[in-house]
């Protein structure tokens, strides 16, 4: 006698998933391939009686022709390198600091925390007055402490935009790492510091053998995240100076926007994308080899 | 035989009918354009119906009939209610004209009107950007107004400037709408410490004087960021260059007198004007006037109340741009926003659709919107009503476009790489002469030979 489909066991596994692989296929597959298939067409939205398939040329305009595109990519490894580097060093001190016991731990936790919770733009509205060079605070703070004698545009200057904008979105992104750190140091068991200052070991030592073997793949993962996140920031960057003066602050993601969404060519913009999602691809793929990523685990 | 015979007669019957249907494209009376003349560019079907029935010689107002399907371009509640209040005052005039209004928001403007002009469904009515107009002029989806215009009692009492300098965007030299508002570049200065500057050499010696980086005070207010027009006011203004193509197809933008004038602008910035220009939007220019720190802008009547609420009365007033250095005449960059525009369609009513769009930029109308939205209106008697007589800034723009001394360029605004031109290569370029690492020419230049590119390729596309 034939079981009814739906008393199959087998079938219950693919039954729970499918409304998973459902709305990924129509909110991330489905756009996906719409991206890579737009990449091999002429498609301006200014330019509808131009529309048509050109294969391979965008990518051969953008390699050969594009004087915009090979410097957007010194920027965007600039931006990854600063701002991954920069928000690890400090999302891990301040987890190390929010770890211990003192007075007020829940209130700083809390306020650490509250820069991540504030959306790009309102974060670049706040930096943007900051900024400001007749009213913003870091000018008359500066002033006032004499570290200079005449207002600054910090976004407008060449030696200080790429470092401003740099700052602000710095400040929103360590609360990142100092959760989720402060996360897995709290799932470290204190018999393995004791075992270690037993052995004569030294609040270094206690870190440096204790504390990052621990965090190695959640560090791994972090980074991984952070760099795949900054690679596409736009939100902050585009709203404090648009990937201004000049091209100073252009990053890959930038120029795609301004490409695909101010100029409307979905091709080209396309195309950028898909060069970009390669490149994040090839370098995660890189990345997560050269640092053996969950492998410890798998030989347990 | 008698098959043959009656089909004979049947053919002279309908040969008769066609030569009096085209009988009645004699010239139309004064006051309102005919039917046939509204539709010698319409479809064929809507000649034949409205040829069949001869119209009367004046029509008034209630001989008008039919339905207008009006799309309102621009939706956001007020102006959803304005133009509910223009459908009921419009049908008060007109009581056999029904006119059915929807309204869609801005972003959607280019879909809907592609759909439509695609499938030969376009409204009767619609309003359009300026940079949108002369695409669908282009692709056939537009009724030239000029024959209703020649014949509408009240087109003196739209500022001419707007009528005319439309026909600079098409290229068979028609007017294609009835503007919805009037703009100008205005260079806002500060009446309460010196007289606005009449020539360039006043220009810039003011600029100089009211310099005072100590203060943090500064002459001028460069716009960084969205900047194309008003580099292009101080271009066109200083050289007094009219036209932004010549005949044969060369850009006028890289004239040596344009080099000299934006070498002179850009000479401002840091010496007399805020480093953070460089990085700024309308927003920010505004606001280092409102604070006192520049003393001159350049930017259109949209900042008077921002100038109003945080200068005060008295310590801002509006100016036109100097006079050209070897012309006795003032040159502006043409500012319209855009249209009302009749859609071709089998409408047979298409006398009904221009009284809609006449009645929109006539005097009751537009005085209701143009007070409402604050927007510059385009019809004279509309500058005479005490609330516009208070706003010294819509009194400018009035005697400037009603005057023959007032020369409007028309940039290319309709080509699909306008924007892309502005921002890629004017801004960036600009920004980059700002930086030191570029110079003014290589900027115009680039601008120069994009715009031909650009424009050949639009009347290529023409072609076809």
């Amino acid at each position: 006698m034939h079981q009814k489909w739906y008393k199959n066991k087998r079938l219950t596994p693919y039954l729970f998933i499918s409304p998973a692989v459902l709305l990924i296929s129509a909110f991330l597959f489905y756009p996906m391939f719409n991206i890579f298939s737009y990449s091999l067409w002429q498609y301006n939205l200014n330019k509808p009686y131009a529309t048509m398939f050109v294969g391979l040329n965008n990518f051969i305009q953008i390699f050969t022709q594009d004087k915009i595109f090979y410097g957007t990519l010194g920027v965007t490894a600039r931006w990854v390198i600063v701002q991954v580097t920069a928000q690890f060093i400090f999302g891990m001190v301040t987890a190390l600091i929010l770890n211990q016991n003192f007075k007020g731990r829940g209130v700083a936790r809390s306020l650490v925390f509250l820069p991540w919770s504030i959306s790009g733009v309102l974060a670049s509205v706040l930096w943007s007055l900051i900024y400001n060079e007749h009213i913003g605070v870091l000018n008359d703070l500066f002033l006032k402490i004499g570290l200079i004698d005449k207002s600054v545009a910090w976004l407008g200057n060449t030696s200080f935009s790429f470092m401003s904008v740099a700052i602000a979105d710095f400040w929103r992104g360590v609360p990142f790492f100092a959760i989720t750190m402060l996360a897995a140091m709290q799932s470290i068991p204190m018999e393995l510091y004791e075992s270690c200052r037993i052995d004569g070991g030294s609040a270094i030592s206690g870190f440096r053998y204790v504390t990052l073997p621990f965090l190695k793949n959640n560090i791994v993962l972090t980074t991984l995240l952070c760099s795949v996140w900054e690679f596409k920031n736009v939100d902050l960057i585009y709203n404090l100076t648009g990937g201004g003066p000049g091209y100073l602050t252009t990053t890959l993601s930038i120029y795609i926007t301004n490409s695909a969404v101010n100029d409307k060519d979905f091709g080209y913009g396309s195309a950028l994308a898909v060069v970009s999602f390669i490149f994040l691809l090839l370098a995660s793929f890189i990345y997560l080899r050269l640092t053996k990523f969950g492998k410890e685990e798998n030989e347990v | 035989m008698k098959k043959k015979a009656i089909a004979i007669v049947m053919a002279c019957i309908m040969v008769m009918a066609l030569f009096t249907a085209c009988a009645s494209t004699a010239p139309a009376p004064k006051s309102e354009p005919t039917t046939t003349a509204a539709t010698a560019n319409n479809t064929t079907s809507a000649e034949a119906s409205t040829a069949a029935e001869p119209e009367p010689a004046v029509k008034t107002p209630a001989d008008y009939t039919g339905t207008v399907v009006y799309w309102q371009m621009n939706a956001d509640p007020v102006r959803n209610d304005i133009y509910e209040q223009h459908v009921q005052g419009f049908s008060k005039i007109y009581p056999n004209v029904k006119v059915e209004l929807s309204n869609y928001p801005a972003n959607q403007t280019l879909q809907k009107i592609d759909l439509a002009a695609a499938s030969n469904d376009m409204p009767d009515a619609c309003d359009l950007g300026l940079n949108q107009v002369p695409p669908y002029a282009l692709k056939g989806a537009l009724v030239p107004l000029d024959d209703y215009i020649a014949n509408w009692d009240e087109k003196d009492d739209i500022l001419p400037a707007l009528l005319e300098n439309q026909r600079k965007y098409f290229l068979d030299n028609k007017i294609y709408s009835l503007p919805l508002n009037a703009q100008l570049g205005i260079l806002w200065y500060r009446p309460d410490l010196f007289d606005a500057p009449k020539t360039w050499d006043e220009f810039y010696s003011t600029v100089e004087k009211f310099t005072d980086t100590a203060k943090k005070t500064y002459g001028f207010s460069i716009r960084g960021v969205n900047a194309a027009v008003n580099d292009m006011v101080f271009m066109y203004a200083y050289s007094g260059i009219t036209d932004f193509f010549t005949p044969d197809g060369k850009c006028t933008i890289n004239d040596p007198l344009h080099v000299e004038a934006m070498e002179k602008y850009f000479g401002m910035y840091k010496k007399n004007t805020p480093e953070s220009d460089i990085t700024n939007s309308f927003k920010e220019m505004s606001a280092v006037y409102d604070s006192g720190t520049a003393m001159m802008i350049l930017h259109n009547t949209g900042s008077y109340s921002d100038h109003l609420k945080t200068l005060g009365p008295g310590k801002f007033g509006a100016a036109r741009i100097p006079k050209p250095i070897n012309g006795d005449y003032l040159v502006d960059i043409d500012q319209g926003f855009g249209g009302y525009v009749m859609g071709k369609n089998d409408n047979p009513n298409p006398d009904s659709t221009f009284a809609f769009i006449s009645y929109l930029v006539g005097f009751e109308a537009e005085s209701l919107r143009c007070k409402t939205l604050g927007i510059v209106p385009t019809n004279k008697k509309v500058f005479e009503e005490a609330w516009a007589k208070e706003l010294p800034q819509y009194q400018l723009v009035m005697d400037a476009l009603s005057s023959p001394d007032t020369k409007l360029v028309a940039p290319p605004i309709y080509l699909p790489d306008y924007n892309k031109i502005c921002t890629d290569i004017a801004d960036k370029g600009f920004q980059n002469v700002m930086l030191g690492n570029t110079t003014v020419k290589q900027v115009l230049d680039d601008m120069a030979s994009a715009f031909e590119k650009a424009n050949n390729e639009y009347k290529a596309m023409a072609k076809k």
